[in-house]
């Protein structure tokens, strides 16, 4: 069933059974949220230095003493 | 097929998760002051430099307070302590390279081998879809 079909069925509903679909959606976002947060809660840990530029220069000018010698 | 190269298979480090877990680490060997060390390390074009843990260094007989070079890194590891380290390091059977490493107080890091200079040294390709990737040395690729 596609959403453009949904309104006219829904429209067809007592009113009591909009009410309880209204509490159903709600619920089922609320889970989704849940979800959501359950898995921003995780922790993963992420080692690459990714933006270390200053210390790449570092590591650089070490370079050009190492290839100058001693 | 890049002249020269050779190819290696991404490792699963987490058996239980299988490709998900694959990534591209390369086994090599690294030389400081005639100690070896042999290691496997993740080649990581996404890391700026390359990264010894401390335990690697320590093992190549290296001493803290004579690497007198602070290095800035970032991420989870900017809480600890790097000092450059240059070693001689050997990747199948190319010539050996001098890397420099920002060598960390920490070692729940892997040995990184990032932009800094092991991708200055080397060209490598990535075939994810094959869980292969292949390392030669600079201008392998014909350039």
């Amino acid at each position: 069933m596609s959403l453009s079909e949904l309104p006219p069925a829904i429209r067809a509903l007592a009113r009591a059974d909009k009410l309880r679909l209204i509490q159903l959606l709600a619920d089922d976002v609320a889970g989704e949220d849940m979800v959501e947060l359950d898995l921003a809660d995780q922790t993963v840990p992420i080692w690459s230095p990714h933006d270390a530029f200053e210390g790449a220069a570092a590591l650089l000018r070490v370079l050009d003493q190492d290839k100058a010698g001693p | 097929m890049m002249r020269g190269a050779q190819r290696f298979p991404y490792v699963e480090i987490a058996p239980l998760l299988g490709a998900a877990s694959a990534l591209p680490y390369v086994p090599l060997t690294l030389k400081h002051d005639e100690k070896v060390v042999s290691v496997s390390a993740l080649v990581d074009s996404g890391a700026a430099l390359n990264v010894l843990p401390y335990d690697v260094g320590a093992e190549l007989g290296a001493h803290w307070q004579q690497q007198t070079v602070p290095v800035q890194l970032t991420g989870n590891l900017a809480s600890s302590d790097a000092r450059a380290i240059i070693v001689t390091a050997t990747i199948g059977q190319f010539a050996p390279v001098r890397l420099a490493f920002a060598w960390t107080r920490n070692n729940q890091v892997p040995v990184i081998l990032g932009q800094i200079n092991f991708f200055m040294e080397f060209d490598v390709c990535f075939f994810r879809s094959k869980s292969i990737f292949q390392i030669g040395p600079r201008g392998s690729n014909g350039d």
